[in-house]
């Protein structure tokens, strides 16, 4: 029992270590220190998932039963990476670009969005997942019965304890760091650095046996060359029809499996790591597959007859009496079981939560209604259900199945299933014409045949399919048995179905797709993937229609969360040309949400939530215009005319805007002019009145002498004031301004601002709130410009709020680039359209008389825009309220 | 009994120094500060000479004039307006609202006194 | 035009036949993966049974050697690609 002991202990430790691994690199991640996290060699090493339990035990009792075949395991994918420059880089681009979150979401997205389609592939690869996920739990109680066997042997009850308690722990470790993030396509950095790590582990592992197997017992490369030529393998003898079926649908497995996709594609960060991977990911195959042959000889030379070659791996160290090298290998296995069922949990359960369970969950809600409710928090609990749903399913069939030796062969029958999504997935990247028509009755005519040549009799004869149906064929018709259907029978079973179902799959979905018009948005899609490197025209799926900008920023608020959200708006605003931070719903902005929250809850729902606001699941007419073009040319051509004609009439319309704004301006300039006269005229009348009353008045008391003559100092001074506001803001303008940079803290600035505004020459106090804490921000700036600006603002609410009690709330938040600071008074606001003019020089909203030439606030923003940052009117609920932005680099973190 | 002359102007400094030259002169100078209710200041204290500045808090100066000039009771009352708009349109709009004089600041001390003194003899 | 064909040091011509040389390495890559399969299939046509059969070892070391070539042929074409705008890449078909 000791052993066991020990190899629990062994576990646990290293379990805890993948823990720390995992919470380490998300730390890094947090940290922003993720360029070694995001190297070329941890995409490398994660790749390596697709190598699980099943290979790492399976391959050398493979050899061991059916000699080279196992080779072609490895030789499928190292034939796909090598493929990198046609066909990896243009999948991985159109990833990107697409923000695809599994392979489900790829078909979905490609083939117009369709929810039945990305359904349709969910379910695909949960049926072909779910016993993988058994075999690995089945793998790890194997390799722990080795070990048992020589103690006291595990019993049946304690087997099944192990794996529950394993399921549940990878199952935690999934949803611990694979939910971290709603957005699929931000990386899992501390998921991919714990496989990464495992994939050490296990090429260790399997290297050290071989090494072992070779120099140790066999004493040498060329005596363990001779062993293998004296052995069973004797000469090269392998099924021809196998060995090129099993290349190919291992080179589509690698394509296809939900869990190699979501390393390849969806976790990939860099395009260019595919370069080294390319030539890596085939070494490590390489390597790993070296030294098979020698432990598979070597096991069948030194074991008994009758044990299980599948266990060579473990049994043959421990045999030879190598306990810490057999350990070694255990966790190789192990590595091999857990990193499989991690990644395939994190990607089946993206693909379930947003194609099955995201989409009926937006069907029960009535529509037309805006989001309610946290959808993110439904998202991610959707998520994390999925994972344990997932786990849970392998788990059961682990138990269901009770770990027969049926197990052994589902790895070759789910490839086969999930290889019935290549045609579908290489037609839509490489062929326009694919429809989705035609990838749905490929996928369906290759599933069936799937499901009834090969998964339901790989249960066993007589468990699912009766006896009868195998001789005798479907509803007793001779040319429908599984196993020899149309009556081809002598086939190698695997090759029987992927034959059988391959063919129906390509014809089917190349007749009906040959056969079937697509809709616009497939077309659209259809040209973007295909044409993924000469993206011009972007899918318009989106006419403005009605659709709500508020609507779609609260419904973007729930998905994304608040700050990306406001981000991507103001972005999209920025882009428009449009001042404030909601961009007008304009086909190529509601293209963009969409792909956005595409990312997050896959691109079918997307489209569904914003049609629902949108109001229009209908396509442009000049999409349909668009499409109406038969060739890619034409298509693209006019989908660059359209594109023009948009900047047109968007020019035009900014021309429109420029136009009213410099005649608004004229007037105010005019104004201003009668203004500035004004401002001018008053104190130099005052001046002249009064010094001429002193020149001309011959006995004046001397106090009224004083008194005229400071009235006269006084005019003077104000004089001097407005003229210094008029050079102060030409200087700013002109950008003569020498920014003189230091270090201080936003509280102090706002402490100098208040104090010098706070009280007005007329003694009235602003009354005013603060969050001293909030302000504790370290500024590198010109602080003193920056004082001038609040002093400004401070002065303004003092000046014009309208309140009895006139308050100003200065609030300040921090985010993640930027300080933003609002001072809101609780007065009546500035008039809608008063608020664009108000920046604008010589501009006041009044004719009260407030003592300044409407030179303020113009001169903030001026000052704020030397400062990298910007002064802006943003309307509250009440009160006027000004926001000052200061970029991240003029604030320096405080800690 | 000396004359007397409304002064409606909002800056003090302006009107503690037309209040100077005006008294000294032997004026009686009253004033008033505020535009919304100068009319009503008007037809109550019956000045002989009105001093109307153009921009004041409430009611232009123009507006002012106007209703006085449409008030039959004072609408002969001679009327000096004051702007420190310099502008010819200015003058052109005083003109047509029917003021009797017109000036811009800066005046001369002076010629304030001596516009009030003739239109007091109109 | 023909002047600058002339001289070889001319800015123009070594820009071409950089262009030229990298859309011959992008062929190479299209073509590795052929290659490879070619090289891997052969296995398939060895007699099986009586003279002339192939041995287990030689085998073993035909297939890893080849995918020791391939892996290193890949290794070179990717470095030669590194710097591969995206546009050009696939304009040419």
């Amino acid at each position: 029992m000791s052993t066991l002991n020990l190899l629990v202990a062994v576990c646990i430790t290293y379990v805890l270590f993948l823990f720390f691994v995992a919470f380490a690199a998300d730390r890094l991640a947090l940290q922003g220190k993720k360029a070694w996290l995001r190297s070329p060699l941890i995409y490398t090493l994660s790749l390596s998932i697709y190598c699980t339990a099943w290979t790492f035990y399976g391959a050398v009792g493979s050899a061991a039963r059916n000699g080279f075949e196992y080779l072609t395991i490895y030789l499928g994918p190292t034939l796909v990476m090598i493929s990198w420059w046609w066909l990896l880089r243009k999948l991985i681009r159109i990833g990107r670009t697409q923000k695809i979150t599994s392979i489900a979401d790829l078909i979905s997205s490609r083939y117009g969005k369709s929810s039945l389609l990305a359904a349709g592939v969910t379910i695909l690869a949960v049926i072909g997942t779910t016993p993988y996920i058994a075999l690995q739990l089945q793998s790890v109680t194997l390799s722990f019965s080795v070990f048992a066997a020589q103690s006291d042997g595990l019993a049946a009850q304690d087997q099944a304890q192990l794996a529950f308690w394993l399921s549940m722990g990878l199952a935690l470790f999934t949803v611990l760091f694979g939910t971290r993030n709603l957005d699929a396509k931000e990386r899992h950095d501390g998921v991919v650095m714990a496989i990464a790590v495992e994939a050490v582990v296990k090429l260790i592992a399997l290297l050290s046996v071989g090494i072992f197997v070779v120099w140790g017992v066999s004493g040498g490369l060329s005596e363990a060359l001779n062993r293998i030529d004296a052995s069973e393998f004797g000469e090269w003898h392998t099924d021809r029809s196998r060995w090129a079926g099993l290349i190919f649908l291992s080179a589509a497995a690698f394509l296809c499996l939900p869990r190699t996709f979501q390393v390849l594609v969806v976790e990939n960060d860099d395009e260019s790591h595919l370069r080294t991977a390319s030539w890596a990911f085939p070494l490590y195959l390489c390597l790993i597959s070296l030294f098979v042959v020698p432990i598979a000889v070597v096991g069948l030379d030194i074991m008994p007859d009758g044990s299980n070659p599948d266990l060579f791996v473990l049994t043959v160290p421990l045999a030879l009496g190598e306990n810490g090298l057999a350990m070694l290998s255990f966790l190789g296995g192990f590595s091999s079981a857990t990193s499989m069922v991690i990644v395939a949990a994190i990607a089946l359960s993206t693909m379930v939560s947003n194609h099955i369970v995201m989409p009926i969950w937006l069907q029960l809600r009535p529509r037309g209604a805006s989001v309610s409710g946290d959808v993110r928090a439904a998202v991610l609990l959707a998520r994390r259900l999925s994972i344990v749903g997932v786990v849970m399913l392998g788990y059961l069939y682990f138990r269901l199945s009770s770990g027969g030796e049926a197990l052994a062969s589902i790895g070759l029958v789910a490839f086969c299933g999930l290889a019935q999504v290549l045609p579908a997935m290489l037609g839509g990247m490489f062929w326009r014409g694919a429809t989705r028509m035609g990838a749905f009755a490929g996928l369906t005519a290759g599933f069936a045949i799937w499901l009834y040549t090969l998964y339901l009799p790989s249960f066993g004869v007589g468990t699912i399919l009766p006896m009868a149906i195998i001789d005798n064929g479907l509803f007793g018709l001779e040319w429908l048995k599984p196993n020899a259907l149309f009556g081809i029978a002598g086939l190698d079973q695997l090759m029987h179905a992927l034959l059988w179902s391959m063919l129906f799959n390509v014809v089917a979905f190349a007749g009906v797709s040959l056969i079937t018009f697509p809709s616009p948005l497939e077309r659209l899609q259809a040209a973007q993937f295909v044409n993924i490197f000469e993206r011009s025209a972007n899918a318009r799926s989106w006419s403005g229609g009605t659709a709500q900008a508020e609507e779609l920023m609260v419904m973007a608020q729930r998905i994304l969360g608040a700050g990306e959200a406001q981000a991507l708006f103001q972005r999209h605003a920025r882009r428009q040309g449009t001042r404030g931070d909601l961009p007008a719903p304009t086909p190529d902005f509601l293209e963009a949400l969409e792909r956005e929250l595409g990312s997050s809850v896959g691109a079918a729902t997307a489209h569904a939530m914003v049609g629902q606001i949108t109001g229009g699941m209908a396509i442009s007419v000049e999409d349909l215009m668009a499409v109406a073009d038969e060739t890619a040319q034409m298509l693209e051509y006019s989908a660059r005319l359209k594109e023009q004609s948009e900047e047109l009439s968007r020019t035009a319309l900014e021309l429109r805007n420029a136009n009213q704004k410099l005649t608004r301006l004229s007037i105010q300039k005019d104004a201003f002019l009668s203004q500035i006269s004004h401002e001018l005229r008053t104190p130099m009348t005052s001046i002249r009145a009064f010094s001429e009353i002193l020149r001309d008045t011959d006995q004046m008391n001397p106090e009224d002498q004083s008194r005229y003559a400071s009235i006269i100092h006084d005019e003077a001074q104000r004089l001097t004031r407005l003229l210094d506001d008029l050079l102060d803001l030409s200087v700013v303008e002109n950008g003569q301004v020498n920014l003189n940079l230091r270090e201080g803290t936003l509280r102090d600035a706002l402490d100098r601002a208040v104090s010098s505004a706070a009280i007005g020459e007329d003694g009235v106090q602003l009354k005013i709130e603060r969050d001293a804490a909030k302000e504790e921000i370290l500024l590198h700036t010109d602080l003193d410009r920056l004082s001038q600006v609040f002093i400004n603002l401070i002065a303004n609410a003092r000046k014009y709020c309208d309140a009895k009690a006139p308050k100003l709330v200065i609030r300040v938040m921090q985010d993640a680039d930027r300080v933003v600071i609002d001072f809101q008074d609780n007065g009546s606001g500035i008039a809608p359209d008063a608020v664009d003019m108000i920046f604008e020089k010589f501009a006041r909203v009044s004719d009260q008389k407030a003592g300044g030439a409407g030179l303020g606030l113009a001169i903030c923003r001026q000052v704020m825009t030397r400062l990298g940052g910007s002064v802006d009117y943003v309307p509250a609920s009440r009160g006027a309220n000004f926001r000052v932005v200061l970029p991240y680099r003029t604030a320096l973190a405080a800690q | 009994m000396s004359k007397q002359v409304l002064l409606i102007e909002d800056e003090p400094n302006i009107i503690e120094a037309i209040s100077f030259i005006l008294s000294r002169d032997g004026w009686t100078v009253k004033t008033h500060s505020n535009g919304s209710d100068a009319f009503d200041m008007v037809k109550e204290r019956k000045p002989d000479v009105v001093i109307l500045d153009v921009m004041l808090p409430g009611k232009s100066g123009y507006d002012i004039l106007r209703e006085l000039r449409d008030d039959p009771e004072v609408n002969g009352m001679p009327v000096l307006m004051l702007t420190a708009r310099g502008q010819t349109k200015d003058r052109e709009i005083a003109e047509r609202a029917g003021c009797d004089a017109f000036m811009t600041k800066p005046f001369s001390n002076a010629e304030v006194l001596e516009t009030v003194r003739a239109l007091a003899l109109k | 035009m023909t002047r600058a064909t002339d001289r070889p040091g001319s800015p123009t011509v070594f820009h071409e036949r950089r262009t030229y040389r990298k859309r011959r390495v992008m062929d190479a890559a299209r073509v590795t993966p052929v290659l490879a399969l070619i090289l891997w299939i052969i296995p398939m046509i060895w007699p099986q049974e009586g003279d002339g059969s192939v041995s287990s070892a030689t085998a073993l070391i035909y297939i890893f050697f080849v995918w020791a070539g391939i892996i290193l042929l890949t290794w070179g074409l990717s470095r030669l690609l590194a710097d591969v705008p995206d546009e050009s890449s696939d304009s040419e078909t």
